[in-house]
């Protein structure tokens, strides 16, 4: 009687073994085999970004006249440029400089777009018109219009740059923000909340945005390539950071010019670029189907 | 459906005033004169002061001695009438002989870019469906998720070194000759092909398992018959709305490609007017690529809604 008592209990602590949201979502993510790899490669990005400049002998301002337009070899392992500067070295602060505005644009869109959202869906009425009325307007212009004329304006540092990006993008994310609010406000537990003398802050604070987490992180893994992608853009157009700093779309344009006789000072560049922003979309796609099993195709 | 045209044709009226309204204000209090900057620029010399007659004489010809709202009226009654006047790079013409001369070269880009993009996306899109599961399906959605991802001037730099680097087949360099549009063309393709792609493999593989093809099929219908008559019938229509925003967003888009290539068009001039502070050139583009960006739009809607009735009543067309 006791040893089958304790076998039923044992189980049945087996079966109702709680496991974490993050575990869960987590065992999704791994299913994307793409996903993973993707994930550990910008990890591996990170770490070089950081790394990499304190280890490098060389600095992106240091130009070598004996030594222009090499090819990959031992001293400089990507080649040198037309200044003889090394490749590799400039790539890495590229790298850098490309994660600092991605992630950083990212953070003041997240930053934006909640306010917003949460203040249109959470008080709704014509406070929510209004700002609907003007993400409308922000949503149906092309973010790269007044990027480039934020960036004409503010100045051309990386923080102005990662600033402009950040204020032009945040449209989609307020939506969706507001959609969430707007379901998140129904639900009874919000209700009681309001019962007990919650205030509208910590409602939004303590319940709406916690269970906003899934689609904005989802948004934001798209949209830090897209941002990355808008900082290379503008200094492919000669508007991005000021040179000497490195950016891989300066690169970019730079190497194309020598591409007919250096082809290396375009493609590493080029590669490097493709290959961390493809990175970040496969991350984004399995982030979407761990949070959201039913959309996935 | 009047009504909706009209609220819709408000919208963008209302748009457009505040995007003239943000780009003005940002524009003052933007640093920097350029009577100073190209002085400075030009003769190399580190007394930027003017004299005050010319000073006086150019801030006259662009408006710039009068208060700022009134600047601002100026502005929005001149770009009514599509008059930007002339731009402090190229005081002997105006803005808007500039872009009558050099968008038709972004949009034809961007109109063949789109054409083309339609004529490989549609039948590759169709293939996969078709090839749902096997490994030319992988492949098939694997680019068209590169080609999505990668902004068009990456897929430029790699479109040069193959076919023009290594393959020989076209310049990659140049402008003039109907050859020198491969390029350009082909990477502003990519972005639209790959959503093209899956868009009509999507809707095609949800279409092949509806009942009345099943029936077709059963009563002995070929592939054409089938597929072309009735299957791809229902995924056309809302390919517009894929196609659509392409398009609009491609003819800001070439301003990458216009200035990887060298290509004259209204985007590299954009682009030039932005490193220069040619303020009014800025302003004005930047108002015109709004108009056009929210025009495509709004035309893109209304066809939409002309061929498919459903879509009609429920975005409050009618009534």
């Amino acid at each position: 009687m006791v040893e089958n008592y304790n076998d039923v209990k044992t189980v049945n602590t087996f079966e109702i073994k709680e496991r974490s949201y993050f575990s869960i979502l987590w065992g999704r993510f791994k299913k994307n085999k793409m996903a993973v790899i993707s994930l550990y490669f910008i990890i591996f990005l990170i770490v070089v970004a950081i790394v990499g400049p304190l280890v490098s002998p060389y600095h992106y301002t240091m130009m070598d006249y004996t030594a222009l337009y090499q090819t990959p070899n031992a001293k400089h392992w990507m080649g040198t440029d037309d200044g003889g500067r090394d490749l590799a070295t400039l790539i890495i602060y590229g790298l850098r400089n490309a994660l600092i505005v991605g992630f950083g644009a990212g953070l003041v869109e997240v930053f934006i777009g909640i306010l917003i959202g949460a203040i249109a869906g959470y008080l709704g009425g014509q406070v929510d018109n209004i700002l609907m009325r003007f993400v409308d307007i922000m949503f149906a212009l092309p973010s790269f219009l007044l990027n480039l004329v934020l960036v004409v304006v503010l100045g051309r540092s990386l923080f102005t740059i990662l600033l402009a990006i950040g204020l032009t993008s945040w449209a989609g994310m307020a939506r969706l923000v507001r959609g969430q609010v707007l379901t998140v406000k129904q639900l009874e537990y919000i209700e009681a909340a309001k019962a007990l003398g919650a205030s509208n802050l910590t409602i939004i604070l303590r319940y709406v945005i916690p269970n906003s987490v899934g689609p904005i992180a989802v948004a934001l893994s798209f949209n830090i390539p897209g941002a990355m992608m808008m900082e290379s853009g503008l200094s492919l157009i000669g508007l991005g950071v000021m040179p000497p700093m490195p950016s891989w779309g300066g690169l970019i344009a730079q190497g194309s010019r020598w591409m007919l006789s250096y082809p290396h000072m375009v493609l590493f560049p080029a590669g490097a670029f493709a290959l961390t922003i493809l990175a970040f979309t496969f991350v984004g796609d399995g982030l979407r189907d761990a949070f959201d099993p039913k959309q996935s195709d | 459906m009047l009504k909706y045209v009209v609220k819709r044709i408000g919208f963008i009226i209302i748009a457009l005033f505040f995007v003239s309204l943000i780009t003005f204000i940002l524009i003052k209090s933007a640093p920097g004169n350029y009577v100073e900057t190209e002085r400075l620029l030009s003769q190399n010399v580190t007394d930027v002061t003017v004299p005050p007659e010319v000073k006086a004489a150019w801030e006259k010809a662009y408006h710039l001695d009068k208060p700022a709202w009134q600047q601002f009226l100026i502005f929005i009654a001149n770009a009514a009438r599509f008059e930007f006047g002339p731009s402090f790079q190229y005081p002997s013409t105006t803005i808007e002989k500039i872009i009558m001369r050099t968008f038709p070269i972004s949009f034809r880009l961007a109109v063949m870019a789109i054409g083309l993009a339609l004529i490989i996306g549609i039948p590759l899109g169709i293939i996969a469906a078709f090839k749902k599961d096997t490994i030319v399906d992988r492949i098939a959605i694997l680019l068209s998720m590169i080609g999505t991802s990668l902004p068009n001037y990456v897929m430029a730099v790699f479109l040069i070194y193959i076919l023009a680097l290594e393959l020989h087949l076209v310049p990659s360099i140049g402008w003039g000759e109907p050859k020198h549009y491969v390029l350009p063309v082909l990477s502003l393709a990519i972005g639209p092909i790959g959503s093209i792609t899956r868009y009509m493999r999507a809707s095609l593989v949800e279409t092949l398992n509806r009942e009345y093809i099943r029936v077709a099929w059963a009563k002995g219908g070929g592939f054409r018959e089938v597929v072309l008559k009735h299957a791809l019938r229902n995924s056309l229509i809302p390919l517009i709305t894929v196609v659509g925003p392409q398009l609009a967003y491609l003819t800001v888009g070439t301003v990458f490609v216009e200035n990887l290539f060298n290509i004259p068009g209204l985007g590299k001039f954009y682009a030039t007017a932005a490193i220069y502070r040619d303020y009014p050139m800025v302003m004005g583009t930047t108002v015109f690529f709004a108009t056009i960006v929210m025009l495509t739009n709004f035309i893109v809607d209304i066809i939409y809604g002309i061929l498919d009735p459903r879509i009609r009543k429920r975005s409050m067309m009618e009534g």
